[in-house]
């Protein structure tokens, strides 16, 4: 039972490429690996963060203020990550720039604290938080291993040969990340179809 | 009425413990933030300007333009004068790139970096490249007086293909730095005074037109 809280996050019920939640910063950030797997970590700490504090508070919030309240709760932890990220990784901070700051409006965080955290326990809200997390980072993973490679020719900034030598530029671009984004939907209801069938 | 005491106290008592634990934070990390600005920019005015072991803070009242223009003066290990160092940032494409160029006490472009830069990816952003950069150093040191516009606009620097506006951007970022130079030139000391012991970076002169007479 617990153990479900934690992986239906990853496939079940991907917050990118089933529940599409918080596309905005998935198409901007996935353009390299790199980007992928900070902006994957950084969402990922402020989720356990703030589901955990929300699943604390449950009881005591007022139903009619709890958006207000999610929304000082969320945007006090990705404060708090932005400032951690600018001291101690300047290379990451410089090139997830404004991401950071918008994790406050990522849905995928207030989704689940709306969804899930506001109505479980503590434990289960934190498995919740570290399975949509991971589910989350892999999808930018996959997103950005396409990405990266046909539009830059490199795997985290390492040059790969054959696909080095003249990319496809449109694929960093925004028009690339939708296409991938789409055609990666596509393979994964592809291959569930494929699994039900059997 | 009980009620909305009873929300606005909730909402009253999450804001203070957010609150608090961002001054924490704030004041936990301010240090580390500033530091690394300040490596960054130390990095990159080593990079323009390779030749100087010692930075002074200076900046300069432009009366004609009625603006404040600071740059850097780096000086050689023998306390003479280097060149200077300064920041600009043309509008390019999709907003301004930052660049910091030095510039030696003859006027000559000794080198540049991007600092910051919002253009095109795979196209205007090449001009943080190798692509870009070679063909300019090898501008800057084997031309002797170089015309830093676009080759299309009679200029001497080869542009990128596809990202002309970036490429014109960036010439007119080299010219405005040169220009710079020209204007604070006869107002620069020609020697560290007095001698530089202290950290680089940590002394800020003004030099003013006015106060320039008494220099000489």
């Amino acid at each position: 039972m617990q153990m479900d809280e934690l992986t239906k996050g990853i496939w079940k019920e991907n917050p990118i490429f089933v529940i599409s939640l918080g596309c905005c910063p998935t198409l901007a950030v996935s353009s390299s690996l790199t980007n992928g797997l900070g902006m994957g970590i950084a969402v990922t700490f402020t989720l356990i963060c703030s589901n955990l504090f929300i699943s604390l508070i449950r009881n005591i919030t007022p139903g009619k203020i709890r958006i207000p309240v999610y929304i000082v709760v969320i945007a006090t932890f990705v404060t708090m990550v932005d400032k951690f990220i600018a001291a101690f990784s300047p290379a990451l901070s410089a090139s997830l720039g404004i991401f950071i700051p918008l994790i406050v409006v990522n849905c995928i965080i207030l989704g689940r604290a709306e969804a899930f955290a506001c109505k479980n326990g503590p434990l289960a809200s934190v498995l919740d938080a570290i399975g949509m997390g991971i589910g989350f980072t892999l999808a930018l993973l996959c997103l950005a291993f396409f990405r990266e490679l046909l539009g830059e020719g490199t795997l985290f900034g390492f040059p790969i040969p054959v696909f080095h030598a003249d990319p496809a530029l449109i694929m960093i671009m925004a028009p690339g990340g939708f296409v991938v984004f789409g055609l990666l939907i596509a393979l994964k209801r592809f291959l569930e179809a494929k699994g039900a069938t059997k | 009425m009980k009620d909305m005491l009873h929300m606005g106290l909730f909402l009253f008592v999450i804001a203070a413990i957010a609150g608090v634990l961002l001054a924490f934070t704030e004041s936990f990390t301010a240090p580390y933030i500033l530091e690394n600005q300040k490596k960054l920019e130390e990095q990159a005015r080593r990079e323009v300007l390779p030749t100087a072991a010692t930075f002074k803070e200076g900046s300069f009242i432009d009366t004609s333009a009625s603006q404040t223009l600071s740059f850097s003066s780096g000086f050689l290990p023998s306390g003479e004068l280097a060149g200077i160092v300064v920041k600009v940032s043309p509008k390019g494409f999709a907003g301004p790139i930052e660049m910091m160029l030095g510039i030696t006490g003859n006027g000559r472009v000794n080198g540049f970096k991007i600092l910051s830069l919002k253009e095109t990816p795979g196209l205007g952003s090449k001009l943080t490249t190798a692509a870009f950069a070679e063909p300019f150093k090898k501008l800057i040191s084997e031309v002797s007086d170089p015309i830093f516009k676009v080759k299309k606009d009679n200029g001497n620097v080869d542009a990128i293909t596809a990202a002309t506006i970036s490429s014109r951007a960036f010439c007119s970022g080299v010219r405005q730095a040169l220009d710079i130079f020209h204007k604070v030139q006869p107002q620069l000391p020609t020697t560290a005074q007095p001698p530089l012991i202290t950290a680089p970076g940590s002394e800020t002169t003004v030099v003013s037109p006015a106060a320039a007479g008494g220099n000489k």
